[in-house]
């Protein structure tokens, strides 16, 4: 898949042509089910999770036309709030941490790294300004969606002192970029 | 205590809510909260654009995994389904759509009908239909104004711009099909657009109208190129 694909199959889906539509979720869908999954960990909640994101898409395509964004990172950000909003209203308690706690496996996917190596290497970069607890935080609680509380758990530490941590780990990361 | 533990913590302010809603770590109530600020303050959904991008090459830790056809399925049945409501692709659009308002209604009554009822007195007789078209915004920036049956369509430009090297191209989007064009829309405050034949028995109150930012001469494609500008659907007045 192209970024300029992505973002000329937007504009056609804003005006409803489903061709653009159907051709987006094939090119899209295994990246934006493989941020579900791996948010909401069951997989019969993240195939419910994608067909929602995908009315989403159809519904707000218009607004990625203005939009500066990315299209793919557009995309996977209506998947990532749309699954963090359900791990959030869940009311039974997360499952445990560690059982899919594995930062490892957030090696970069290949084909998006060639897309788009330069600003992933920039903020990798920056990451590694970072203690390195604090930017395992930084990348747990984006990939996984973990809130403070949670990460609070996992790694052991006060609920404030995690807010302190990802808050300075934030305005650190930005002040790194903006160099 | 470590001395990390005693690190002051960053006082909020809104660039850090925007930082910690992009994240992903605040819980449900101050997630709605956000999500209405970026509705309605530009300056906030820019914070919010500007970590959205900051954050996401941290994407690339997403495997692609190939979802189950029955997920592609349940979509199609979902949103294309024929069903007693037309369209139901645009009855979603039409929640979206919700700065469609009273006010920008009346808004496009003020600025059309009159100019309309003066040139066209036979229009009592049928009920004609109105399409402001907004912005993501909500801004209206073109109306269009139909009256069933006519071979002809009123489109009024209430506020937009586009580069002197580009023409705005109308579109008809009645849901069934693929967007269709209606031609260039003329550089002018109010323009009449003659309509194809057989599209004149498709438009009826419920379609969509959208304009988008085309090379001249329109589209040479045959779809939207461009942005797409302004979107609305139309109802009776």
């Amino acid at each position: 898949m192209s970024a300029d694909e992505l973002s000329s199959l937007l504009p056609r889906i804003a005006l409803k042509d489903r061709a653009a539509f159907d051709r987006l979720y094939a090119v899209a869908a295994p990246k934006l089910f493989g941020v579900c999954l791996r948010i909401l960990s069951e997989r019969s909640e993240a195939e419910d999770a994608l067909q929602e994101v995908f009315v989403k898409i159809w519904s707000r395509a218009d607004r990625y036309a203005q939009s500066d964004a990315s299209a793919l990172g557009w995309l996977c950000a209506i998947a990532r709030n749309h699954a963090i909003d359900r791990i959030r209203s869940r009311q039974k308690p997360a499952q445990p941490i560690d059982e899919a706690y594995d930062i490892a496996d957030t090696a970069p996917d290949p084909e998006r790294q060639a897309v788009n190596s330069g600003e992933g290497r920039r903020i990798d970069r920056c990451m590694q300004e970072l203690d390195q607890g604090k930017a395992d935080a930084v990348k747990l609680a984006y990939v996984e969606g973990r809130s403070y509380e949670e990460l609070a758990v996992r790694f052991d530490v006060p609920l404030n002192t995690m807010r302190t941590w990802l808050r300075r780990s934030l305005l650190k990361l930005k002040e790194c970029l903006e160099r | 205590m470590s001395g990390a533990e005693n690190e002051m913590m960053p006082e909020g302010g809104d660039d850090l809510l925007a930082a910690e809603y992009v994240l992903g770590v605040l819980d449900v109530s101050a997630r709605r909260f956000v999500e209405a600020r970026i509705e309605s303050e530009r300056a906030f959904a820019r914070m919010v654009d500007g970590w959205q991008q900051i954050l996401a090459p941290l994407d690339d830790a997403y495997v692609t995994v190939a979802p189950p056809p029955k997920v592609k399925a349940a979509l199609d049945k979902r949103l294309f389904a024929p069903s007693g409501v037309k369209a139901p692709g645009l009855f979603q659009s039409l929640a979206f759509w919700r700065g469609l308002s009273l006010a920008s209604l009346a808004l496009a009554a003020f600025v059309v009908v009159p100019e309309f009822l003066r040139t066209n007195p036979q229009v009592a007789k049928v009920i004609p239909i109105v399409a402001p078209m907004q912005a993501d915004t909500g801004e209206v920036r073109f109306v269009a104004f139909y009256e069933p049956g006519s071979d002809e369509i009123r489109v009024t430009r209430l506020k937009a711009e586009k580069g002197t090297d580009r023409d705005y191209e109308l579109w008809f989007v009645d849901g069934s099909s693929k967007p269709e064009s209606m031609g260039v829309v003329p550089d002018a405050e109010s323009v009449t657009l003659k309509i194809k034949p057989e599209m004149v028995a498709r438009i009826n109150a419920g379609d969509a109208f959208a304009v988008s930012v085309e090379p001249i001469g329109g589209s040479p494609t045959g779809t939207a190129t461009g942005p797409v500008i302004a979107v609305g659907v139309s109802k009776a007045v």
